[in-house]
């Protein structure tokens, strides 16, 4: 392909469909929270839990905000701050339905560019307070990203390579036949890890665990801990989301209309998420980094590679 | 778009100030990523959105790991002193300052030249094709240099080297470290 | 009616609870979470994610002063309360969601102050609390880390930022000559034992020395131990000590479950445990408790995150080896005949069947805790911790016997885990730890 695919016309979502966008991811992230809380509160036996999203933002809208003795409160604020609006930046470029917000040739290197904020944003948010416990989530969080970017960005890039095009819209249209989760499994199963550890979601969870009092979260309460959950959950989702165009076929789908396939997608990928957070114990990062780079870094090159050929097959580039 | 340029450039001089100013290794840091983030944000504004993007991705990623290396290796504990973030101060401010006003002047005073052609339809294409095509050679050559320096300025720090955690003739059933790692050799 | 006060009334149908145990609190603690799981309240993991704070039994002077700076880390709307006896617990977490809901400020929860009603908060009031700055020095757990730069030596008449001094420089493990910070873990913190002090020298999140000991002694007798009489009615038969042997160990395969970040078992656990202690039928439970074990043993990643920590997995091992004796002692003579075929032969050993009695012996005591402690990073220390259970409750500082295989499990000292400093727990102690918890007095 010696010429730029030419650019689509009414390729992007209407203008207002970026004020929209975070209320969607809101109300996307609302519902994965209750979900979880349901299964959760199955787990002890009880039913219920739909109200529980809603419970805790009435709580912790109420919620004093902590203060601490030689703290940082701007680098901490804006950790807190930073989460949403990285979740929300990232989810302009996935298509909802056929169309994202912003079409970007660039989609999936702003995808991963965005999401790197997350990992500023935890360190921050440790680094705060002045409380070790804390401090010692936010360098978790670092040690994670180390571990899990480079799988990550391997992953996106396969994604990219066998479309043989950064922008989103082109990935899921060459998924047409073929849907990207059976040409590179590997890679889809590295971007789900990798989106857990980036959203330090389910097994990923020691920067803001328990035994850290909460860690990274150990010191933030109120209207900063309503950013840094909620903007924590955006994330998950938004990556989970994102996982749909890029493997997943978008859209595609019979009967039901292109945004409708995305939501069943992007829920089903959740739910394989919010399982997988049950299932596995903690991973610490102390044993993950090898693994990661060992493993899942020479597995994704390899997936890569194998891509690269098929591409080349196909009589690609 | 003239303001979105006024609003980024001053952003970028006010925090790359801020660098002078904050006392914070912590603050300093993330003054720094701010002001290279509006850089970037000036590079998109060029139509370059990929290296505009490629630097924002970059840069966060450098400046969490300059933040952790910055307080590792300070003396003064973890940076919660308020310390002063250069030496010399009126040695740095002249040359930063100088340096700043030689740009500055030399972008004012240039005759640029004007524009002859188009620019690619697809510029991330074409800079791909640029640096892979003629500049491949380059390009290799400057990857493999630039990796065997990280490598071998590692060897060099590292206290504890292969022969270290592995014994003398490297044949040790596991390397003698003080957590084992989780591929479990 | 306002909305912030809507709000408060909405939020306070699922308040965070931030559990305090004192020694001797343990039935109340066990009623509080069967309760607080049948509600569906979370447990906060810190002060900071709390709204309610809840003591399990009769706090001394030392956890009380504790309960004072944690009390003070709490984010208003907040309420407190003190359960002596696990028939309130109902009670006393309606009266909690009461308070929230009407919002009145409360004085601290400290046994010799009363609630004081002053006035409803101001609507809407999300101000910032000023900061005393024995809040932050204080010995009460994961907040006392604001101390991060406490530091003892030579540096304490400078002035630092918030008062707070300077740390010292130290070798360490990796070489790289971090800061040394005092902290203090416990006694408030998740899924630790009751009234456990640990005043630890970090490097980074490396333990260089760790000293253990109790706050304030126990006003009651030692709750699991099986000659005590149990004066808790409305729990059954859990009078019958192999139930009770049972309810015990699942107690601790939950705390450790919790603390490596496995959730749904540790729910498990603690669920078994809440209907065994309500007087379930035990044959169900044994085998539930059986399946919680297999489940756990065959788990791969865990394994793999333990293995090659000192000690951990051989902890995990005790463990569960622990709560298999106690199922089959719970199960009784007619269980062993009923089940010739048992899955793991350690367990059927007639040795086995003899000790699973005595509960002490799957247990360390604090000084081997602290021995294991060293030269391990935060989590696995917390994961060592939860695994050694020590015995908390009982009147001596130094409780809890070693068991022949706990003993074995856990060398006395292992060479390569002596750090450069040369000083262990052991040694250590005359210093450091002291220093790291009294600095409250001496900076403020």
């Amino acid at each position: 392909m010696n010429e730029p695919m030419p650019i689509p016309a009414q390729v992007t979502l209407p203008w207002w469909w970026a004020l929209l966008l975070p209320l969607v991811l809101i109300a996307a992230a609302w519902a994965v929270t209750a979900f979880d809380a349901v299964v959760t509160a199955r787990t002890t036996g009880r039913r219920g839990g739909f109200a529980v999203p809603a419970r805790e933002v009435a709580r912790l809208l109420v919620g004093q905000r902590r203060r601490t003795v030689a703290a940082d409160p701007v680098l901490w604020r804006a950790g807190s701050a930073v989460l949403p609006v990285a979740a929300v930046l990232a989810a302009v470029v996935i298509p909802l339905g056929a169309r994202p917000v912003a079409d970007l040739g660039i989609g999936v290197v702003w995808f991963n560019a965005v999401e790197v904020l997350a990992w500023a944003a935890v360190w921050m948010a440790g680094w705060g307070p002045n409380s070790v416990l804390s401090l010692v989530g936010g360098y978790r969080f670092v040690a994670q990203g180390l571990a899990y970017e480079l799988p990550h960005m391997f992953a996106i890039i396969t994604a990219a390579l066998g479309a043989q095009s950064l922008r989103v819209t082109d990935i899921v249209a060459a998924q047409h036949d073929l849907w990207f989760v059976l040409l590179m499994p590997v890679a889809f199963v590295v971007f789900l890890i990798s989106t857990a550890a980036m959203a330090f979601w389910g097994p990923f969870d020691a920067p803001v665990a328990a035994d850290l009092a909460g860690g990274a979260a150990a010191e933030l309460s109120g209207a900063d801990r309503l950013l840094f959950s909620g903007g924590r959950w955006m994330l998950l989702t938004t990556a989970a989301a994102m996982a749909v165009p890029l493997f997943l076929g978008g859209g595609a789908g019979p009967l039901l209309p292109e945004w409708a396939w995305v939501v069943v997608k992007t829920a089903a990928v959740l739910a394989v998420m919010v399982w997988a957070r049950r299932r596995v114990p903690r991973i610490r990062m102390d044993r993950w980094t090898e693994i990661s780079w060992m493993v899942l870094v020479p597995l994704t090159l390899a997936q890569a590679l194998v891509v690269s050929i098929v591409v080349l097959a196909q009589g690609g580039l | 778009m003239t303001v979105a340029f006024w609003v980024l450039a001053a952003a970028a001089v006010v925090f790359g100030f801020g660098v002078f100013r904050l006392n914070s290794m912590a603050q300093v840091t993330f003054s720094l990523l701010a002001s290279f983030v509006a850089v970037a944000g000036l590079v998109l504004l060029l139509g370059l959105s990929y290296l505009g993007v490629v630097i924002v991705l970059m840069m966060v990623i450098e400046m969490v790991i300059m933040a952790v290396f910055m307080i590792m290796y300070m003396m003064n504990p973890a940076g919660l002193m308020p310390m002063a973030m250069y030496h010399n101060k009126p040695g740095a401010m002249a040359i930063s300052v100088g340096t700043f006003v030689l740009l500055a002047t030399g972008i004012l005073l240039v005759d640029w030249p004007r524009r002859t052609g188009a620019p690619a339809p697809d510029l991330t294409f074409a800079l791909g094709r640029s640096l892979m095509g003629e500049q491949m050679l380059t390009m290799m050559t400057l990857g493999i240099t630039l990796f065997a320096t990280i490598v071998a300025s590692v060897v060099l720090a590292t206290g504890r080297g292969r022969y270290d955690r592995l014994g003398d003739d490297l044949d040790a059933p596991r390397a003698d470290d003080p957590l084992g790692g989780g591929v479990g050799r | 009616m306002d909305l912030s006060s809507w709000l408060r009334r909405y939020a306070a149908g699922r308040p965070h609870v931030l559990l305090v145990v004192s020694r001797g609190g343990t039935g109340v603690r066990l009623a509080l979470e069967a309760e607080l799981s049948r509600r569906g309240w979370p447990i906060a993991a810190g002060p900071a994610d709390a709204d309610v704070l809840l003591v399990a039994g009769a706090p001394g002077p030392e956890l009380g002063s504790a309960l004072d700076a944690v009390w003070a880390a709490i984010p208003q709307p907040r309420t407190h309360a003190t359960i002596l006896d696990a028939a309130r617990v109902a009670v006393e977490l309606d009266r909690a969601a009461a308070e929230l809901v009407a919002g009145h400020p409360m004085t601290g929860p400290l046994p010799s102050q009363t609630t004081v009603d002053g006035g409803p908060v101001r609507s809407g009031e999300v101000t910032d609390r000023d900061d005393a700055p024995h809040v932050h020095r204080s010995a009460h757990g994961e907040h006392s880390d604001h101390t991060k730069h406490a530091g003892h030596g030579g540096h304490g008449e400078m002035r630092m930022p918030g008062g707070l001094p300077m740390a010292d420089l130290g070798q360490d493990r990796d070489g790289l000559t971090l800061d040394q910070l005092q902290v203090t873990l416990g006694p408030v913190l998740s899924d630790w034992p009751a009234g456990l002090v640990l005043a630890v020298v970090l490097q980074g999140d490396v333990v260089q020395r760790a000293h253990a000991r109790l706050v304030d002694d126990p006003l009651s007798l030692p709750f699991w131990s099986s000659d005590t009489p149990m004066t808790d009615t409305d729990r059954g038969d859990a009078a019958d000590p192999s139930r009770h042997a049972a309810a015990r160990e699942l107690d601790a395969i939950a705390r450790f479950l919790a603390v490596a970040g496995w959730p749904a078992p540790a729910t498990r656990a603690r669920r078994l445990r809440d209907e065994l202690l309500a007087g379930a039928s035990p044959e169900p439970m044994c085998a539930a408790a059986e399946a919680l074990c297999r489940q756990v043993r065959r788990s791969r990643t865990l394994r793999r995150m333990l293995r090659g920590l000192p000690h951990a997995l051989d902890l995990l091992t005790v463990r569960l080896e622990a709560l298999g004796q106690a199922i089959v002692a719970l199960r009784g003579p007619a269980g062993m005949a009923a089940t010739p075929e048992e899955r793991r032969p350690t367990t059927v050993s007639a040795a086995a069947r003899e000790h699973a009695g005595s509960p002490l012996r799957s247990r360390l005591n604090l000084d081997e805790l602290e021995r294991l402690l060293v030269g391990t990073d935060l989590a696995t220390a917390r994961l060592l911790i939860a695994g050694a259970d020590p015995i908390t409750d009982e009147d001596s500082d130094r409780t809890g016997g070693s068991a022949p295989h706990a003993a074995a499990a856990v060398p006395a000292r292992r060479p390569e885990q002596a750090v450069p400093v040369g000083t262990d727990g052991r040694d250590g102690e005359g210093e450091a730890p002291s220093a790291g918890h009294d600095s409250r007095h001496s900076h403020e």
